[in-house]
Formats: structure tokens, sequence, C-alpha cells
């Protein structure tokens, strides 16, 4: 495109997401007010349809259809072309966040799947430049004031502002969508009380056709204009509709649920969306209870836009950084680097103190264009909403999102192809070709060559087979999502990947969004109960959002006693190490508990007991969780000392002490036995270290190694000692059992073998000196020590000690052996020359005059030559008798040969010259090793 | 053999220097050509194991110091490969089980078992029974004591065990009423000094005799620590002088500074510097016995005498959980700590009665 920009448009390329941002905001603004059209729109569908239906014309069809277009307002839902739209509906028209659908489809925002068009992936640039024109008026006055002020204030503003406006559209969607919805309800109740798909109790007429049957509700005439009546009358009151009719409905569908539940055997039937009924006659499909909605509350509810995203800000921030990145080879579209390496500084200064050093953004790119980190990895508990905040921002990026979980098959091949057609491939059977953007959920749970396979394709490295030579590279955002990030599957991923964390949210938070919702839902519920919802379940959105709806099924108002009493909803939540110990060292915040009074049976809540007795419940919890006590033991073991002491005379140190022996002694006994009757004795020790140190301060632990690197250390000083005791000759029995070898030999060996000699030639010492030589030779070759030569990091050189059993025993006080370069260098020389004198002499002496007694003649080398095994030959094998280290006799017979012309004085001598071409060693000497001795 | 340990050990029961009644009564046994099975007991360097390859000579004869060393495999039920180094001549095989910790029982059971059941072809030569030589037999895990007790009956027509223990008390009675104990006790002081003379003696050395009396009181009657520290001194000062240092053993060196340590300062702190320093010896491979003793002994020496009984009867406590426990540094620790308790008390008690 040969659009020159103006400086306007350079901004908004600058900012072009905030202004995403603002945008959407903007439309839904005008949405809000156009909401009202539409409302008035919808009535007048809402009066039609009732008088419509009880007519019970013959061909329904169309006119179901007509129902449904003018109820819904959808056009592509007539387009499914389902004959009976109460069974299989489509979610889209009853999701609440959502009520101005039509209106979007005139906006034709990026993230419509109507707006196509023949731009393909440079469509969001027309749009960005040309498509909402008529904003810029507005644009324009505030990006003159911004450009003003610093980019880090621009981003705090821009921060604030989202949140300003996040809060305001909450406020502004409460009473209009719970209009909206109200008036929905009522009519979808209406319309559920008067149509049914099995048999119904109330005088009906069947229709049918294509084998599916409707049953629809005969009602007088007066009825039903008295509930259409009811109807319009409670969309313009509001929602102060709380008449009597109302009230009457409300219980009504309360009974129906009841029965449905009871009647239905299956126990998920909330789950489900489809039942077949096959004990009835008629082969009827029947939905389950839509009084409300099809879908589960944590779907309908789902954040579907960024800005109802319910996760940490600076987290969604700068996920979408990462994603922004791609512009620029996806969509060929620049994006300021600067402006993000700015942002991505700042917002790591900004709230997450503890943040890493690679969980920070690389704002760099590759030769390609790419960001460096190609992929993302999401990680956190479960229910945080990673899988929500991947599909939102990967939608608000505008990409087609291809998702693969973990009910696909993830076998490495199943992986590669869909990688490939993920990257690769446009879709083009889809209403759009946006660009895919893939996205690997549950990702911990994938075999590791899957996993293997992912970071090989990232890196570029999957060359494809056959004649295209070309290779492939990857051109569009992965995103994975795990629970666990420390999965050893996951480690080198880990390292390439962007790590994205999600944190906990604030429960404040999440119980002002269930708030909203239960207002919307008509359940009553106070602030507090959801309060303490979220916190039970660990602010766990999923599980709140299940919890509410099974309130609301119940149809019981939600209280504060509701939730503390019930056991559902608590989240077993498995604790790291350190946190764990943090409850066991730190007097935690009373959880407001249930107390059950004996006399009056009534129930209080208590919210300020921080007794003897939830404290103690609180910390066994804790270690419930946990579960590895002796690693707990650990931990505690290694921190306790640091901790407040309750008293300067150490007794509660003492009996701390008490209950670690206990808990080992126990540890001990199950071990050995197998017995674990006694292993819940194992946790009371936790208590009791908790009593005796816990304190109201943030505890600081450290994570227990002592332990491991005790551990470590001796397996190696035991290593050494077995290399000591295997390389002792056989004869030295000094070096008794291991623990004699320890107390006593070892450590005075070490000063025998370490004698005071000057560092002079053997020939000049004193005779001292030469006999502690001597000895310390004798004593190191008996034990199989000998020095190495070994060059240290900084380049020199060092002597070191084999085995090294100086190392053991080696306590700071005691003495040190004098390590002398050139006296250990002299010793080591000894030792070597002693250990050929001890290998030689078997050989040398008796073997030597053997052959002299035989009479033969010491052939030289070079005269002795293979001949033809004949029989003359045979006579002069000779029986060599030679002994082995131990002295054992051994036999073995050497057959030699010898040449006849032995008698040249020449060939006699001991040096010899023989012409050879092509080499230089032509002067040969033979050269025992007892002359170089 | 260069270290004087090994030099200068006697290698026939006749020539002993000490317990010169009981190597007669060994002779005795061995020349009736058949014993039953002997258990060595006593003190670590008091020379058990030089009668037990006294007797063996006098039993075989020189053959048993033809001596190889062989590495053994054996196979635990749970696949784990275990290999133990024995020291054996043709006619016996010693072996210290303990060496492949909590799996003893196999080691034990297989090579017992293995050794008993080939039988002499031609006992012409020699005697009609193998001896095995088990050493550190206390260290035993109880199942492998079990093991044991039902081969030695089992086998005894093809071999004897000889076994070399520290503590009869850490043997279930039911070895050791299958035994004939045999005591080693350590030797005297004066016993030791006279075989440290006769040692520089024959190295044609002189040592002074108070210099042999320091030497001997240091080792605390362990002969084998005793020859050691001597040829130590040698190599530090050649010609003996009645006054010159005796090397010292670092690992003691150390405990006595941390008991000093654990007296001068009793708070949280020290005793965390203190567990490092037990780390330290643990890891060294001193056993923890050992650094109770070691510890107790510097403490008693130090505190008042009114909490003397106190802290023996501490550490007993301590040292008994210990052997039941599995974390030796647990009850260290505990014992540390205790004691701290008792020692702080003991000083604001005297500290108020000062001020009254």
């Amino acid at each position: 495109m040969s659009h020159i920009p103006t400086e306007e448009e350079m901004f908004e390329l600058m900012y072009d997401d905030e202004l995403d941002i603002e945008m959407e905001m903007e439309r839904e603004n005008r949405a809000a007010e156009a909401q009202q059209q539409e409302d008035i729109l919808s009535q007048v569908t809402v009066t039609d349809t009732p008088k419509q239906l009880p007519s019970g014309s013959s061909d329904h069809r169309p006119t179901d259809r007509q129902l449904n277009r003018r109820l819904f307002d959808n056009s592509s839902y007539a387009a499914s072309g389902s004959s009976t739209p109460f069974v299989a509906n489509s979610p889209k028209p009853l999701t609440p966040l959502t009520p101005f659908e039509p209106l979007r489809h005139l906006t034709s925002t990026q993230n419509q799947p109507s707006s196509q068009g023949p731009f393909g992936a440079r469509k969001r640039c027309i749009e960005e430049l040309f498509g909402d024109i008529h904003d810029i008026d507005d644009e324009d006055v505030r990006g003159a004031i911004k450009r003003q002020k610093t980019e880090e204030e621009i981003d705090l503003e821009m921060i604030e502002r989202i949140l300003e406006l996040r809060k305001k559209r909450t406020v502004e969607e409460r009473p209009t969508n719970c209009d909206d919805n109200d008036r929905k309800e009522a009519l979808h109740k209406f319309k559920q009380h008067n149509l049914s798909t099995s048999i119904p109790k109330y005088p009906f007429i069947p229709v049918t056709s294509d084998g599916d049957r409707i049953y629809i509700r005969f009602h007088s005439e007066d009825f039903e204009d008295e509930r259409i009546r009811e109807i319009q009358c409670g969309k313009s009151v509001g929602s102060l509709m709380s008449t009597a009719a109302r009230e009457a409905m409300w219980a009504r569908a309360n009974e129906m649920m009841a029965h449905r539940l009871i009647t239905l055997t299956k126990p998920d039937v909330m789950t489900d969306n489809l039942v077949v009924n096959s004990s009835e006659e008629i082969p009827a499909v029947v939905t389950t209870d839509d009084s409300v909605d099809p879908n589960l509350w944590v779907e309908k509810y789902r954040p579907k836009r960024y800005l109802d995203l319910l996760s940490d800000e600076s987290t969604n921030r700068n996920l979408l950084k990462w994603i922004k990145m791609w512009d620029k080879i996806v969509f060929q579209r620049d994006i300021d680097v600067k402006s993000l390496k700015k942002e991505t500084v700042k917002f790591q200064q900004f709230k997450n103190f503890r943040r890493k050093e690679r969980n920070t953004l690389n704002s760099d790119y590759d030769a390609h264009g790419r960001p460096i980190q190609k992929i993302a990895l999401l990680c956190g508990a479960p229910g945080l909403g990673k899988t929500t905040l991947a599909h939102a921002i990967a939608r608000h990026a505008g990409y087609n999102i291809v998702e693969l979980n973990a009910s696909d098959d993830r076998s490495p091949e199943a992986f590669k192809l869909a990688l490939e057609n993920g990257t690769q491939m446009k879709s083009f059977l889809g209403k759009d070709n946006r660009p895919n953007c893939i996205i690997l959920d549950e990702i911990d749970g994938a075999p590791k060559q899957s996993i293997d396979f992912l970071i090989k394709f990232i890196g570029d490295n999957v060359s494809n087979k056959g004649k295209n030579k070309a290779k492939h590279f990857l051109r569009r955002p992965i995103i994975c999502i795990c629970n666990d990030m420390y999965v050893p599957a996951l480690r080198q991923l880990r390292q390439e990947a962007f790590v994205v964390d999600i944190n906990q949210m604030e429960s404040g938070r999440l119980a002002d969004r269930l708030q909203t919702i239960c207002r919307r839902e008509k359940v009553i519920a106070d602030y507090s109960a959801l309060l303490s919802l979220a916190e039970k379940s660990g602010n766990d959105i999923r599980s709140c959002l299940s919890m509410l709806e099974f309130f609301s099924r119940l149809g019981k108002p939600l209280t504060l006693i509701e939730v503390l009493q019930n056991d559902f909803g608590q989240k077993d939540m498995q604790k790291g190490l350190v946190p764990v110990l943090e409850t066991v060292f730190q007097i935690t915040n009373p959880r407001r508990t249930i107390k059950e009074d004996d006399k009056s049976s009534e129930k209080i809540i208590s919210s300020a007991d921080s007794s003897m007795k939830t404290r103690v419940d609180c910390v066994l919890d804790a270690i419930h969780m946990f579960g590895d006590y002796n690693l707990l033991v650990n931990g505690v073991y290694e921190n306790y000392l640091t901790k407040k002491m309750p008293d300067p005379n150490m007794i509660g140190t003492a009996e701390a002490t008490e209950w670690f022996c206990f808990t080992d002694r126990i540890n001990q006994f199950i071990n050995h036995r197998q017995n674990y009757s006694v292993y819940s004795y194992m946790q009371y020790g936790f208590v009791a270290w908790h009593l005796l140190f816990a304190s109201l301060m943030w505890p600081k632990i450290f994570f227990p190694k002592q332990g491991f690197e005790f551990t470590k250390k001796a397996n190696v000083n035991k290593a050494v000692v077995s290399s000591f005791k295997k390389g002792s000759c056989v004869t030295t029995r000094g070096v008794d059992d291991d623990r004699s070898a320890i107390l006593d030999t070892i450590p005075l060996l070490r000063k025998i073998i370490s004698p005071v000699i000057r560092t002079v030639s053997v020939e000049l010492m004193c005779p001292k000196e030469r006999s502690d030589l001597v000895h310390t030779v004798e004593v190191m070759v008996d034990h199989g020590l000998e020095y190495h030569h070994i060059k240290k990091q900084d380049g020199t050189f060092q002597w070191k000690l084999e085995p090294d059993i100086g190392t053991l025993c080696d306590f700071d006080c005691g003495f040190q052996p004098s390590k002398n370069y050139l006296t250990v260098q002299m010793i080591s020389r000894e030792v070597q020359i002693e250990k050929m004198r001890r290998a030689a002499p078997k050989f040398d002496g008796k073997v030597a005059t053997k052959e002299r007694r035989a009479g033969k003649e010491n052939v030289p080398n070079h005269l002795r030559t293979l001949n033809l095994n004949s029989m003359a030959n045979e006579e002069r094998v000779t029986k060599l008798i030679s002994k082995d280290i131990f002295g054992r006799v051994s036999t073995k017979s050497v057959p030699i040969s010898v040449q006849d012309g032995g008698t040249d004085a020449i060939i006699k001598s001991s040096i010899w010259y023989k012409y050879k071409e092509g080499f230089n060693n032509a002067v040969r000497k033979d050269v025992t090793i007892n002359n170089l001795l | 053999m260069a270290l004087w340990v090994d030099k200068h050990r006697p290698r026939e029961l006749s020539k002993l220097d000490y317990h010169k009644e009981q190597a007669q009564h060994l002779i005795n046994l061995s020349q009736q050509g058949d014993f039953p099975h002997l258990m060595f007991y006593g003190p670590s360097g008091a020379g058990k194991k030089t009668r037990i390859m006294c007797l063996l000579r006098e039993l075989y004869g020189t053959g048993v110091e033809r001596l190889r060393n062989e590495t053994m495999t054996f196979t635990t039920p749970s696949n784990r490969k275990i290999e133990i180094m024995t020291v054996g001549s043709n006619y016996h095989l010693e072996v210290n089980p303990s060496d492949a910790g909590i799996h003893d029982r196999v080691v034990v059971v297989d090579l017992v078992k293995h050794v008993a059941q080939t039988h002499q072809l031609d006992p012409t030569g020699q005697r009609e029974f193998k001896v095995i030589v088990l050493s550190e037999v206390d260290e035993l895990t109880k199942d492998a004591q079990h093991a044991l007790r039902r081969t030695m009956e089992k086998y005894v027509a093809t071999c004897r065990i000889i076994l070399c223990v520290n503590s009869t008390s850490r043997v279930i009675p039911a070895i050791r009423s299958r035994c004939l104990g045999i005591r080693v006790a350590a030797p005297t002081i004066d016993e030791i000094v006279g075989i440290l003379s006769a040692t520089c003696k024959k190295e044609s050395l002189t040592l002074p005799n108070e210099l042999a009396v320091q030497i001997a009181h240091k080792s605390e009657r362990n002969l084998r620590r005793a020859i050691l520290m001597v040829e130590a001194c040698k190599v530090q000062q050649c010609p003996f002088t009645s006054n010159q240092s005796i090397a010292d053993l670092d690992w003691q060196v150390f405990l006595k500074e941390t008991a000093n340590q654990i007296i001068l300062e009793q708070s949280p702190a020290k005793l965390e510097k203190v567990r490092e320093r037990l780390y330290e010896l643990l890891s060294q491979g001193v056993p923890p016995d050992v650094i109770f003793k070691g510890l107790v002994e510097n403490l008693v020496r130090n505190c008042d005498i009114t909490i003397k009984a106190e802290t023996v009867k501490l550490a007993c406590l301590y040292e008994h959980r210990m052997q039941q426990g599995n974390k030796h540094i647990f009850h260290l620790e505990a014992f540390v700590a205790n004691f701290m308790a008792v020692y702080k008390k003991f000083m604001n008690d005297a500290l108020m009665l000062d001020e009254f």
C-alpha cells in the first residue's frame, strides 16, 4: 500500500492496541445506546410469537424458523437449518454478554467472523486506516494531548483508563443487561411452559416433523394475553419486576427443575445438553432443563473480549505485547519496537517485583522479523483463566484459533501434522481466512517426544524431506498452556519460551464479577458470601461459577453460612514446600468458620477465631495437602533455629528437638516394619513446632538443602574410602574396616606420607630425609596411592593424591600437609619407579636365569622372524615358569625360534644398523625397563 | 607392608605380645583340629584380627597368608547389584557384610551358603572345613543376623564361622549362644609401651619411655593407633625426644572444639553452628556413636559437677534413640540442645544465688 501515513496514523500505529481497546469500548457505548432500539424491536417480535404458536398450523416449519429469526435476529442461525431449534440451540443468541450481536455485524470489527473480505491478511491495516473514520475526530484531540506526555505516563494513564472504563462498563451493563435478561428469561420460561418435547402434563397439541414431536400447550385466550402483558410490563418496569406473577413463575421454574432432577437418573445432567430418553416409547429427544440456558455458566460467562478478562492487567498486557510482535511477520506491519521495550521494562517494575529474568519479554526480533521468543508458555493453577486469556488475546489480535488439547491425539506424528497444518495452511472452508494461532492446551501432559518435536519446530530445525529442500520456518504464534511448568518434559521449552505466570487474582475482583453474575442470574447472594466463596476455592473462577450455578439451581439464597457449611468447592490445592512451611511458622489470619452451638444447635459465624484449635487445624490441613512428611520435617529442621525463640533458656528448642527425634523414630519404625498404623503420629510434630515457633510475622523460609548437601558429601567421601580400600595391597591389614580406617589409619597415614623433605636431589639428602622418602614411597605404593598431575583452572599445575584421602578427615583445625610442588613431584616420580620395580623382578630375575640355564641365546629382536611351525621347532619350545604378582607359579610355553646365522659379530652386538627407506629411526638399541630405573 | 602396623604384626600365636595365656588356649584349641564357631570381641585396635589370622595359620599353615582380593557380586531381591570385596586364601574367606548396607542379609545368605555348600574333595591335605571370617557383625542388621543363625547350625560340618565384633551387645543372643566367645581386651598402657619400644628397636630407633607412655595414653589403648602415631612422630621428628609433640587426630581436635563452643554459648544461633560442625563430622564418615562419646567426654570434663550426671543421662537417652532412628543428626542435635538447656538453667541458678 503506497500510503504515506500522516502523523495521526503514525500515532495510531504506535498505540494501536490501546486504540483497539478504546475503540472496542466506544463501540460498546454506542451499542448500549442502540440496544434501546433493539429492545423495542424484539418486543414486537415477542408479542407476535405466542399468538402464532397456538394456531398450530400444519405448515409449522416456516413459522418456527420465522419465529426464530425474529426472536433472536440472527441470520446465521437460520442457515443451520435445524427443524427443532429448541433442541439444538446455538449458544450465541443467549449469551447475555453480547446482546448486541447484530449491531456488531454492522460495525464490522476485526473480531467479527462475518467481516470477511478479499483483503485477507491485510484486512486489519485497511481497517485501521480507514475503517473507523468517524472515530478520528475524537481520537485526534486526545492524541494531541497525549503526545506531550512521556510514554510512561501514557501507559499509566492507559491502564487507569482501561480499569476505569472497565468499571464503568460493568456499572452500565448491570441495569441494561439485567433488564434485557429479565425479559428474555421470562420469555424463555413462558416458552418453556408452553412448548415441550416430551409429553407434558397439561393439555397439548402434538406437532410432528421429521420424527420429532413438539407439544404445544393449550391455554385459554385470556391466559395468553395476561401472560404477554406480564412480560411486557415486566420489561417496562425493569428489574423491579417482583410481582406475584413473577414469584409464581419462579416457583414453577424451580418446581420443574426439581422434577427434572428427580426424573433424570443421570447425575451429570447439567453438563449434558442432550440426553436420549430411551425408556419411553416415542424416541424423543429431551433437552435438559433449559429454563435458563443450555450452557453452563462457566461457558456462558467466559470472557469473550480483552476487556472482560479478570486476570492481572500487567500479565494480560505482556502477553498481548508478545502476540503483537508477531504482527510484523504475520500481517507485514511494523510496530514500534522501542515503545514495546519501554513498556516491558516498565511492566516489569510494575507490581510484579518477584518476576525473574526469563519471564521478561524479549522485545528483539530475529532475522526473519519474528520475536526471539517464538512461543509463549502460560502457567498457573487450574481455573485461573489461562485458556480464556489465550483465546481472548489471540482473538483480539486477529487470529483464528487452532486449539490442540489433551483430548486430541498428541503422539509425535499427530502433533507434527497438527502443527504443520496450523502454521502453514489457511482454512478456506471457514467463513474467514484470518491467520491461525495455535494454542496448545494442557501441554504438561503431552509426551516428551512431542514436546521435543515442538522445540525443534520452533527452532526451525525441521527440514522437509524429499525434493523440497526449502526449509520451513515458523510464521505463526504458538501459545502453550500448562498447569505445572516444572514438569521435566517442559524443561527445555521453558528456556526457549516466553513464560507468563498467571497468578491468583484478588478475591475482591472475583467477588465483584460473581456479584455481577448473581445479579444477572437472579441469585440472591451477599457480597461477603461471595468473597468467602472465592477465598475458599482459592480464587478458582471456574469452581466459583460452578458453585454459584449449583446454588442457583437449588433455588436457595447464597449466604455465608451456606458457603462455609458446605464441603464442596474446597479446592484441594497442592502447595509448594515453602508455602506449607510458611503456614507452619506463621500464625495465619483466621478464616471464617462455622461454630455449632451445642445448646441451641445454632450456627454462629465466628470470624476472629485464632484459638489453638483453629491454628492446629490450619497447620494440619496444610501438611496433609503436602503429603511428603519427610521433606517437610527437613524443611522445619533447617528453618526452626532462625525463628523467633519462645524463651532464652533453650527449653523450647530442646522440646522441638525432642519432636524431631520422635518423628525420626516413627519414620524408621514404619520403614523397617512396613507398619503404617503409626503414620498418623508423624503429623503432630508440626503442630508442636507451630505452637513453639509460629509468629505473626512473615517467616523467611529457606529451602532445605543442608541435608541434601550432607548426603552428597558423605557419598563422595564414602567412595573415596572404598577406592582407597580397594587400592591397597592385600598384605596391608592395617587398613581394617571402614570405621578404623576413618578414625585411625587415614588421618595418621596422611601425616606419614607427607614428610618434610628439602627440595634437593635424592643424592644430596641427609639420611633421615632419604629414609623418610623411601618409607613414604613404600607406604604409598602399598596402599595404591599416587599423585596425579592436574591442571588447575587458573592454568597452574598441581599434584593431586589419588584416591584423594587428603579431603578425608580434613577439618579446618587440623594440620595441612606440605604441598611443595617440587617435593611432591619427586615423591611421585619415586612412586612410579617403585611401582615398576615391583612389577618387574618377577620376570627379570627368574625368567632370565632359567633362560640362561637352558643355554639358549638371547635373540635380538631384529633377528626374530616368523617361521613355519616345523617339527624341529617344536622341540625347541621351552617351558617358561613365571610367577604372577602374588608369587603363584604359572607355566606357559613360549615358542622361541632362533635363526642359525647368529655367529655374525655384528648381529651379536646390541647395536646394529639397518638401512630402511623412509624411516629415520634406523639406529636401534635394545633397552630394557631395568636400564631406565 | 611398609606401615609398621603391618610390618611388625605377629604372625604366630606363640609370638603374641600380650594375652599370652589366651594365646596358649588358642593353640590348644587348634591342635585338636576342630573347634566351634568363634566370636572374637573387644575394642578396636586390641588385636582381634591379628589373633584370628594367627589362629588360621596355626590351623592351615602358611597357606593362609597367600591372600588374594576378590570382588563378589550379589543380586538383591530388588534386582540391585551389590559388589563386596572379600579377602581370602585357599582355606578361608574374610568378608565385611556390613559394607552392603541394608542389603547385608543377601550377602550373608548367599556367601555363607556358597562357601559352605562346597565340600572339600580331598581332605587329606587340609582340614575338612573352611573358615569364614565375618567382621563387624555388630553392624549387621537384625535381619542379617537372623539369617546367619540358622546357616551357622546347618553347615557346621563344612565350615566354621569366626565373627569379629566390637561389642557383643549388638549381636543377637541367638548368635552369641552359638559361638565360643573370646574376649580380646585392649592392651594395658605398660604392654603398649613395651610393644612400641620393641617396634622401634626393630626399626633401629630409640624411643624415649616418656614419649611411649604419652603416646600410649593418647591412643586410648588402641594399639593400631599407637603404632601409627609413633610412625607419624618419626616422620615429624626423627631422633625422638621425650617432649616432642604427638600428632593429633583431626576429628578429635574438631570434636573438642565443638564441645568448647557448646560450653561457651547456649543459643539457637550457636546450635545452628554446632549443627554445621556435626554435619561436617558425619559427612567425613565419623560414626555417630563416636561423636556422642567424644562430645560427652569433653562436655563432662568442662561442666560443673552437679550437671555431669544429667549430661551423661541425656547422652545415654539420645544415643539409644539414635539407634532406633535413622537420621543421626536429629539425635545429636537433640542432645546438644538439651544439654544447652540444662547448662543454661544451671548457669542462671548460679547467677541467682550469687545475687542473693
